[in-house]
């Protein structure tokens, strides 16, 4: 208990870390971007006029404090391109992205584990060793290439879906995830070939200990040995990885929402990088960052609690 | 260093038949990098209007592409492209990462406290990402790729690095070279290092992987190498309107980094 | 009971056990001693049918007279456990981390048995009460790490026995165990087996512990039986020269006789030296709490002079050695060399004072850098200290000290990975050599090694020794090997150094 306290004590820390680190990059380093905003022919005045007019005129770390009260205040700031509140225009990209992340997460787990084990289970043997390296060859396919392969093959060729359509959430709530299903799959192959390898090995290594063989000194056969005593070992790092990966896709997968034309946030976050629209590049990318970090001490924790040699 | 040399090469002999594939995709194609500096078949640049989209045939063993222009010749120069851009990358972050990671591992204290939760948090950025935002300050480009990524690659690379170190520390050889008089960066770079030199080559080789993969996902984003220039993940971004059209087009730059790829993870894998 | 004929057992094509047969009864405890490499627990492993992939074994395996070899996996794994069960050396990697103990301990019963749990269970807790482990019931529901050593080891015997087995195989059950804790698992294993008449296949390197506790012993050496009979018989009236030489390499542990001469002055003077771990780590509100683990320590040797300096593990001898040397953070107090008359402070970190003292490790697998060649590891000292050596004068400085400590000089261009545990061991001592150390510290140098090897390496640095007159702080657990190689002994406990007065009266 003391452990967790300790835990999301260090996490709050770095999440405040982490909004300095957004904030210097995105509203200090590059300047304040009003000349942007009113052309290289305005008059000092106009200029001098429209920061105080922004609070820009206030050293850096006022403008922080400002900042960060007004982000806990629900205020993400105005877009400099749209002219728009943040907020507004994110809410229905994180539904994409989110959506998007909980199915691939979904696919990933029910397909990686119980392969991963049968991998392990027939790593010697000829199918093990096929399925290993199929898994190799998907690993060294790029991600993006796997999705124009997906569009290409189901899309275009044999029409299982319409590619580059989309069907907003308001409209029809499964029409919405069924076109998520491919970009979801797409993201999910190379991980779920990344889960496996990683799963196999960490077997392997199990494997090779001595609990092993007193388990086996005991008269146990190879599937009580394998599911009663070996897995549970196993699939422990197994947690740290799928963390990582779900982090990892919760942020978003940039460029699978660029293959499959989904107005997600990653392609959000190229379009306004493209228009330097630093407001919403620092929100999204505070955001990911959030994920990250709460993610990887979440499961720090789970870590604890699963693993009972760390818990006492 | 040589009698670390000798033994970290020495331990490629006698490996399998996936070490043996893998290292001969990796030489054919380093081979055909090395051509493309003197010979492409064609300009990789050059476009002709009348051969737009022209199938593999003869003349162009790997068909045209929608300016006319020879995609082996481009599949060529987009290969010298990525690998200048993935050597520089791994050689930026393992050379730093390495620096990095070895004194802190070594030293310890609060030094290290501090760049060890900087670099928790970002080692569990994918890199891309990380990239991303260097590139949104400083724009797109080859060498801002190569910075943004190669900057992106620092972390994971001192995190191995310290780890290995941090386990060498204690071993009894490095006291015995205090004991000797042997000065602090000297035991580092001279007794410790060149035992984390195997395990350094796999992450060289991963490394060099995902900065190939991250190099293709931002030049197929956009924010990579510049037209008219090509990268093997640029040509993949150009060829995705065409699928249906001219197949070609997408598969020989896909094929290229596919095998690229497979030969690294066959040389690094450590096949039991 | 267990009858082994012509057994051969071996790795993929490496035959390492060339037909052996040895047979147990009810009610005996059968030892089988060899060193390293002698082939003593493949045998186990074939017996206890445990094999690793690759590994195979040919010849009759007879337990009541089955041919256990020829049984079908299956008929095989349903005497595993039941009749025949095994103790291994490592309790704590040799149960499962995340299993609660009386899981672990009932599952023989689960897998051969069809008692209800309620029966189980009581099963489970007499045979941990018969293993010596108290208040059974809080156990079962503990992890591993949170028994101790000792209890771990029980909690192996325990479930070694919750199936009533005939024949249980011990494979160096108390190796990784503390010697007071040595003896009471080793009582509490005789206890069991004489009670409950099984028979107990015993392997063990400690021959001291074999001649007390088994009822016949049987000496394997290179995948061969040397010689077999009763304790007695192999210990006092040995027939094999290999036995005859193994026995003579048990420390004999009688007191050395020779004593320092007069006149020799002074090398070494520890004073009120005390070496501190950090308890807490240091905060921004608070220094690092500091622990005194070596409290005020004061000790002098002699030149020419052999220290021993025993205790129990975690006594803080290991500590007090590498505070004297220089490598721990936090201590105090005076160490002071002295040459010719001259004093000279040991504890300021400039580093040419450091090589007056050197240090023989205890593992020799991690004391020589494996990326290095050996030659390399020795000229390294020359390189740093000595700068006006050239390459060949540093070639000729490493083959002289090569050959001072019995190696020959091709050994130069191997690397530490292809060395033997008795070569390595040399190599650590001729590397304390070429720095010219007047004293060298040797923590437990032998006690990683063979009882063969150990001999050697003790009659080597006990020659180097007189010959060249160094002077040694030789640190051990081991009393015999410290009364027959040491002039005076200094035991330590908690931290604080008593001087023994009586070197014959010891134990």
């Amino acid at each position: 208990m003391k452990y967790i306290l300790k835990r999301i004590g260090i996490m709050l820390l770095t999440l405040l870390l982490v909004s300095m680190l957004v904030f210097l990059v995105f509203s200090v380093i590059p300047g304040d971007g009003v000349l942007a905003r009113l052309g290289t022919d305005a008059t000092p005045e106009q200029v001098e006029a429209l920061r105080e007019s922004l609070g820009l005129n206030k050293p850096a770390p006022v403008r922080y404090m400002i900042w960060l009260t007004d982000l806990f205040k629900g205020d993400l700031g105005t877009s400099i391109s749209y002219g728009q509140p943040v907020a507004s225009l994110l809410a229905d990209k994180l539904e994409v992205t989110l959506w998007l992340a909980i199915l691939a997460f979904f696919f990933i787990v029910c397909v990686s584990l119980p392969l991963g084990i049968l991998v392990a289970r027939y790593a010697g043997k000829p199918l093990g060793r096929a399925v290993h390296l199929l898994l190799q060859i998907i690993m060294a396919i790029p991600p993006f290439f796997i999705g124009i392969l997906m569009v290409l093959v189901f899309g275009l060729v044999l029409k299982w879906f319409t590619p580059y359509s989309f069907v907003q959430p308001s409209q029809s709530f499964t029409g919405f995830l069924l076109c998520l299903i491919p970009a979801a799959l797409a993201i999910a192959i190379p991980k779920i070939a990344m889960v496996v390898r990683f799963l196999r090995g960490s077997v392997l290594a199990e494997e090779k200990k001595d609990y092993v063989r007193t388990a086996y000194s005991k008269g146990a056969d190879r599937n009580r040995v394998y599911f009663m005593h070996l897995l549970k070992n196993a699939l422990i790092p197994v947690i740290t990885i799928l963390g990582m990966m779900m982090a990892e896709i919760m942020a978003g997968s940039i460029v699978i929402e660029q293959v499959f034309n989904l107005p997600g946030l990653g392609r959000f976050l190229i379009t306004s990088i493209g228009n330097r629209d630093f407001p919403v590049v620092s929100i999204i990318m505070l955001y990911m960052a959030a994920i990250v970090v709460v993610l990887n001490n979440l499961v720090d924790i789970l870590y604890h609690v699963v693993d009972p040699r760390i818990t006492s | 260093m040589d009698t670390g040399m000798k033994r970290f090469f020495g331990s490629f002999k006698g490996k399998n038949i996936y070490f043996k594939i893998g290292a001969f995709f990796l030489l054919f194609l380093a081979l055909v990098v090395i051509v493309s500096f003197f010979y492409t078949p064609y300009d990789p640049a050059k476009m002709d209007g009348t051969a737009k989209f022209t199938p593999p045939c003869g003349a162009h063993p790997f068909g045209t592409d929608n300016f006319g222009r020879d995609i082996l010749s481009r599949v060529m120069a987009g290969l010298q492209d990525t690998f200048i851009i993935a050597f520089s990358v791994v050689l930026i972050g393992a050379g730093a990462g390495s620096f990095i990671g070895a004194l802190t591992g070594y030293y310890g204290g609060w030094l290290d406290e501090v760049l060890m939760r900087l670099n928790d948090m970002l080692t569990a950025f994918p890199s891309v990402l990380l990239a991303l935002v260097f590139v949104s300050l400083w724009g797109s480009g080859t060498y801002e790729i190569i910075g943004a990524l190669g900057i992106a690659f620092i972390p994971s690379f001192a995190r191995l690095v310290r780890g290995e170190v941090l386990k060498l520390r204690e071993a009894d050889f490095v006291d015995s070279a205090r004991l000797m008089g042997v000065s602090d960066l000297r035991i580092i770079f001279v007794h410790i290092f060149p035992n984390i030199l195997p395990t350094l080559f796999s992450a060289v080789a991963i490394g060099f992987n995902n900065a190939v993969l991250a190099e293709s996902g931002m030049s197929y984003l956009g924010i990579g190498v510049t037209p008219p220039d090509a990268s093997l993940g640029s040509m993949l971004s150009d060829a995705q309107g065409y699928l249906l059209n001219a197949p070609w087009y997408a598969l020989a730059p896909g094929i290229t980094i596919i095998f690229l790829i497979l030969g690294f993870s066959f040389v690094s894998e450590k096949h039991a | 009971m267990l009858e082994i004929r012509n057994l051969r057992a071996g790795f993929l094509q490496q035959e390492v056990v060339h037909g052996i047969s040895l047979h147990a009864d009810a009610g005996e405890i059968v030892g089988i001693i060899g060193e390293s490499g002698s082939g003593k627990s493949v045998t186990a492993l074939s017996v206890a049918g445990l094999l690793k992939e690759g590994a195979w074994c040919k010849g009759e395996i007879l337990f009541h007279d089955v041919d256990l070899n020829r049984l079908s996996e299956k008929q095989r794994r349903s005497y595993k456990g039941k009749e025949i069960s095994m103790i291994f050396q490592e309790p704590l990697t040799s149960l499962n981390p995340v299993i609660r103990v009386g899981r672990q301990i009932e599952e023989p019963l689960l897998i051969h048995t069809k008692l209800s749990s309620s029966e189980r269970r009581k099963q489970v807790l007499s045979v941990m009460e018969a293993a010596g482990l108290e208040e059974p019931e809080k156990l079962l529901g503990m992890y591993p790490h949170e028994l101790s050593g000792g209890m771990r080891q029980r909690a192996m015997i325990a479930m070694a026995l919750v199936c009533n087995p005939s024949l249980m195989i011990a494979d160096e059950p108390t190796t990784a165990l503390d010697v007071t804790l040595q003896a009471q698992i080793l009582e509490l294993i005789k206890g069991i087996v004489k009670k409950r008449r099984m028979a107990c296949l015993f392997i063990s390197h400690n021959m001291s512990i074999v001649r007390n506790f088994c009822d016949r012993v049987y000496v394997m050496k290179d995948g061969e039986l040397v010689e077999t009979g009763t304790p007695d018989e192999i210990f006092l009236s040995a027939k094999k020269d290999y036995t005859k030489r193994l026995i003579s390499s048990i420390p004999d542990g009688i007191p050395r006789r020779d004593s320092v001469d007069e006149q020799s002055g002074t090398v070494l003077e520890v004073k009120n030296f005390s070496v501190y771990y950090k308890k807490k780590k240091a905060h921004f509100y608070s220094p690092a709490e500091l622990e005194q683990v070596v409290k005020s320590v004061t000790f002098s040797i002699r030149q020419g002079e052999m220290l021993g300096l025993v205790g129990q593990s975690g006594c803080g001898k290991s500590t007090l050695s590498k505070g004297i040397l220089g490598l721990q953070s936090y201590t105090s107090g005076e160490v002071t060399y002295i040459q010719n008359g001259k004093k000279i402070s040991l504890l300021d970190k400039s580093s040419k004072n450091r090589s007056y003292l050197q240090m023989v490790f205890q593992d020799p697998y991690s004391s020589l850098n494996p990326a290095k060649t050996i030659g390399w590891i020795l000229s390294e000292p020359l390189r740093v200290l000595r700068k006006n050596l050239n390459a060949n004068a540093r070639k000729a400085r490493v083959f002289e000290m090569l050959g001072a400590v019995g190696l020959s000089e091709d050994l130069a261009d191997r690397y530490p990975g292809e060395l033997s545990g008795g070569q390595r061991q040399r190599v650590c001592i001729a590397l304390a050599l070429i720095q010219g150390a007047g004293v060298i510290i040797a923590d437990e140098p032998v006690s990683a090694l063979d009882v063969t090897v150990q001999k050697q390496i003790l009659d080597l640095i006990k020659e180097l020794q007189l010959r060249t007159g160094i002077s040694c702080l030789f640190i051990s657990h081991d009393m015999a090997i410290v009364r027959q190689m040491c002039h005076r002994v200094l035991v330590m406990k908690n931290g604080e150094l008593t001087e023994m007065t009586d070197l014959e009266q010891i134990k």
